[in-house]
């Protein structure tokens, strides 16, 4: 499973299938549209970083990107891949 | 065209430096005086000119910043790293490109005036970080995003020793474990009946009981209500108890109090920590004026309403702070002196007395900057109510 296939086996048990396609569902942003809460967003911040053996820092948190699946999962690719690179 | 904002000031600091701050976002830099030139000109001149004109500049500048109540709800609010020796290790050496960016990221420059008043409000979720949100609910995103800390346990910590049975040598001691000895030595007395409503893990309750006094403390939260019966002092219990929820205060008897005393926990009434979860204080009021007998007094200690959380400026021995809200909060918990005197005459309270809280002398020797601010400007105050006598009541 590559971490696509991760971060959207996270999500997917959450979302109530609307026959949304997979360019929507990688749009959602899972907190302002109420997927997951404020506790839940910490277990899934330490379970990704778990996971994926990596580290958010507070900048990652504040950029926009984070708020929706898609922008995540752009996310935790760039930091396997810086490091991969260290 | 990037702008200055009017919210901006520059604060002299020693070496030469300057801090450069926004005291509405409450963020701030430390800038070397060439890029405090810097930050000027680009509004004068334009960005593109600035530039161009300093493309092979350095700039020294210090990313000073940090969310200091996370040391403590009473620490130095002023969000900037105080000793010089601690700049060291913030310290860029930038090329203009960074330092224009870095003064945007502060909201030193800003591009457009109806954008930037757009982040002045409410954050809707834990992630946002396009609205500044208000106290609560940064240090709820900086303890739980960026330390990965329950908050729960967070609040007890920054408090109380690890033992809990002490309170931590900051201005919690200083101004409030030091007026309330005084304060309860000289108002309770052995045989007194006391209701600490939210006595948190007990430790006033406790000091309450040393007087002679038997003492109820009740609060919501079962990990406090265990610490508190672990530690509790001879004449002090504690019971488990769902405050601000409808009944649940109907097990304590009618006229069963003397005083009751609620400390640190009504401004969460007017702006509460999780909005979800709003008490009602006219509720609480009913539950208060119901216990307590129809001579007792409420006794109540709150955050000042004007003082807290405001930065502490100007020299250690002569402070001086800048105020940029009152009755219309952004970033402040407290309701205004009439919320909370109009919520007390609701509730069928008169204030009997007031006064505010100062530290003790003793602490100017451990945070000298803390006790010299904290003396000028009140960080605390306590109400004395009493109840109006039914007959009275609706007729002020």
């Amino acid at each position: 499973m590559d971490v696509k296939d991760k971060v959207l086996a996270f999500f997917r048990p959450k979302i109530k299938p609307s026959g949304k396609d997979e360019n929507e569902f990688l749009n959602i942003e899972y907190m302002d549209e109420g997927i997951i809460d404020s506790m839940e967003i910490v277990t899934m911040i330490v379970e990704f970083e778990k996971t994926f053996g990596i580290h958010f820092s507070a900048e990652d948190m504040q950029s926009r990107e984070f708020r929706n699946i898609g922008g995540l999962i752009g996310i935790i690719e760039q930091l396997m891949r810086n490091k991969k690179n260290a | 065209m990037l702008k200055m904002p009017k919210d901006v000031v520059v604060l002299a600091e020693d070496k030469g430096r300057w801090v450069a701050m926004n005291v509405f976002t409450r963020t701030c830099i430390g800038l070397e005086t060439s890029a405090l030139d810097v930050l000027r000109k680009t509004e004068l001149e334009g960005e593109g000119r600035v530039e161009q004109q300093f493309e092979n500049s350095v700039f020294n500048i210090w990313e000073i910043e940090w969310f200091s109540n996370y040391k403590g709800l009473l620490a130095d609010p002023t969000r900037y790293l105080r000793d010089m020796d601690d700049w060291e290790a913030v310290r860029q050496e930038v090329r203009i490109t960074e330092l224009i960016k870095s003064f945007r990221k502060h909201f030193l420059l800003i591009e457009d005036e109806d954008e930037y008043l757009k982040y002045f409000g409410p954050k809707k979720t834990l992630l946002d970080y396009e609205h500044s949100g208000n106290f609560h609910q940064q240090l709820g995103q900086h303890l739980l995003l960026e330390k990965r800390e329950p908050p729960e346990a967070w609040w007890v910590r920054q408090k109380f020793s690890d033992d809990h049975r002490n309170i931590r040598q900051n201005l919690y001691k200083a101004v409030q474990e030091h007026s309330m000895r005084a304060f309860f030595s000289r108002r309770f007395k052995p045989g007194d009946r006391v209701l600490d409503i939210g006595c948190g893990t007990g430790f006033y309750a406790n000091l309450i009981a040393e007087t002679g006094a038997t003492v109820l403390g009740i609060d919501p939260n079962e990990n406090y209500i265990k610490l508190a019966r672990n530690n509790a002092k001879n004449g002090a219990s504690f019971e488990l108890c769902e405050i601000g929820k409808p009944g649940a205060m109907d097990k304590i008897p009618d006229n069963s109090a003397d005083y009751i005393f609620i400390s640190d926990a009504l401004l969460f009434y007017f702006v509460p920590f999780d909005p979800r979860y709003k008490g009602d204080i006219d509720r609480l009021f009913e539950d208060i004026g119901r216990i307590l007998r129809p001579s007792g007094i409420f006794i109540n200690v709150e955050p000042n309403y004007i003082f807290w959380l405001l930065p502490w400026l100007g020299e250690v021995d002569r402070p001086f702070t800048i105020m940029t809200e009152y009755s219309k909060k952004v970033y402040g918990v407290t309701p205004t002196i009439s919320q909370l005197i109009q919520a007390y005459s609701k509730g069928k309270f008169l204030v009997a007395s007031m006064e505010e809280l100062y530290p003790d002398p003793s602490f100017a020797l451990i945070d000298a900057r803390a006790y010299n601010f904290g003396k000028q400007f009140p960080l605390w105050q306590l109400f004395e109510l009493r109840k109006i006598p039914s007959e009275t009541a609706g007729t002020l």
